[in-house]
């Protein structure tokens, strides 16, 4: 048969191939079989269960969340030791007036070193004391303030370094008169004692039996009192009237 | 195709449907070797054309629920590996080696007999054809295809469907008359 035309031309191709069989290998269907279970087994990536566990997750953070507490910071005791002239002479003219305001301008955390009596020869130590400390530095005042009624001197300001804890005696030794206001003193220090108290945070047990007994106990040393050690919470005071106890870190 | 291999086709078009394993491999086994037969032209060997009939019989079994009865179950298989094919050389070649109609030269018109030749040989004669030239000659010349079916299907112009089914032609036919060796005679015209 003579070919002219295209058409002719792609007819004997068709007819050639229209029916062309080949046979497969085995191995094809086995191919199809692993390849229909593998698509089988590919599920979706489920989204909409990320999605609403996320949203479950958060809600449920958002609900067992703490109230928002403000930060407080607690210090170490931390000691500067500052330089002082020997022998350094209050200045003549500082005037009764001036010490009251100076007073007033001492914030309850760190303390000015000026008002230092002469006897002080070679250094005091200024202290920044964290909350802790107070309720000895209270101690201190009232004690020092009734030595001062009785007309006596407080055996610590003899010495020639001053601890911080004593420094409201020392203004005491150098200006009697201001016994009034060391009395405010004292007082704005055991209110603001009791306002912290009142505001620590409760995490454990003994937080709360401590917050139980300072309701009902309005004494400075409870009738029993927990603190937070590293080991878990301890007994840290105990005050049966005669019988009492109080530890030495609280 | 006789009438009872199409019954027997169209029989296992509903366990097909219902994912039935043994319905789906005696589809394959009835439709297979034809269906090689279709991949082999349009691959390069046999290991592309087996590839193409494993990605064409996936494609079956996943689309069979899409399947209307619009014309036949084994035609719509068929046309589903002709688009496996095209997926294949696509993938294989992302430009179509396009030619564009005025560089097609006319080749000299000749008559020649093609009795001689052995199907075999004109498999191997298509196989060796340019990658874009094989493609457009088996969709119109074998398939049936029109040059916008061509090119709507490859994303091309028709008249760029035309130069590569011209260009593919002129291959193969002088590939044939070489292997015709002296039977062809130059036709005068």
């Amino acid at each position: 048969m003579s070919i002219t035309s295209d058409k002719e031309f792609d007819k004997v191709f068709k007819d050639r191939f229209d029916s062309f069989e080949l046979d497969p290998p085995p191995a094809a269907w086995t191919g199809i079989v692993q390849e229909l279970d593998r698509v089988k087994s590919k599920k979706p990536f489920p989204y909409v269960w990320v999605a609403a566990a996320s949203l479950a997750a958060v809600l449920t953070a958002l609900w067992f969340a703490p109230p928002n507490e403000g930060m407080r910071l607690h210090g170490k005791t931390e000691v500067q030791q500052v330089p002082v002239e020997a022998n350094r002479e209050i200045p003549a003219e500082v005037t009764e007036p001036e010490t009251t305001q100076m007073m007033a301008a001492i914030t309850p955390v760190e303390e000015i070193a000026a008002p230092v009596p002469a006897q002080i020869k070679s250094k005091i130590r200024v202290s920044i004391e964290p909350e802790g400390a107070k309720v000895e530095r209270e101690e201190s005042s009232i004690a020092l303030v009734a030595a001062e009624t009785e007309g006596e001197r407080a055996p610590e300001l003899t010495e020639a370094t001053a601890l911080p804890e004593e420094r409201p005696a020392t203004f005491t030794q150098a200006r009697p008169s201001r016994k009034e206001t060391l009395t405010m003193l004292a007082a704005a220090e055991e209110a603001e004692l009791e306002e912290s108290r009142a505001r620590r945070k409760i995490k454990s047990v003994g937080d709360i039996v401590n917050f139980v007994v300072g309701k009902v106990d309005k004494r400075k040393d409870k009738i029993i009192e927990f603190a937070n050690e590293e080991e878990g919470n301890v007994v840290s005071g105990i005050n049966l009237g005669l019988l009492q106890f109080k530890s030495k870190e609280k | 195709m006789n009438i009872s291999r199409k019954l027997a086709v169209d029989d296992l078009l509903e366990g097909c449907r219902r994912g039935e394993r043994r319905a789906q491999e005696l589809l394959y086994k009835m439709l297979a070797s034809r269906m090689l037969g279709v991949c082999t032209r349009y691959a390069k060997d046999r290991y592309e054309a087996e590839d193409m009939l494993q990605i064409g019989f996936v494609k079956v079994f996943q689309k069979v629920k899409e399947f209307r009865g619009e014309g036949s179950f084994e035609g719509w298989i068929r046309r589903i590996m002709v688009n496996s094919a095209i997926e294949v050389y696509r993938k294989n070649q992302r430009m179509l080696d396009v030619v564009d109609i005025n560089e097609v030269y006319d080749v000299q018109q000749v008559t020649f007999d093609m009795n001689g030749l052995e199907t075999k040989d004109l498999l191997r004669l298509i196989q060796q054809l340019p990658a874009g030239y094989k493609l457009v000659f088996n969709l119109y010349a074998i398939e049936g295809y029109s040059h916008k079916e061509i090119a709507d299907q490859l994303g091309i112009t028709e008249g760029a469907s035309k130069s590569q089914l011209s260009r593919a032609r002129a291959v193969l036919k002088e590939k044939i008359m070489k292997l015709e060796g002296s039977k062809y005679v130059d036709h005068v015209g």
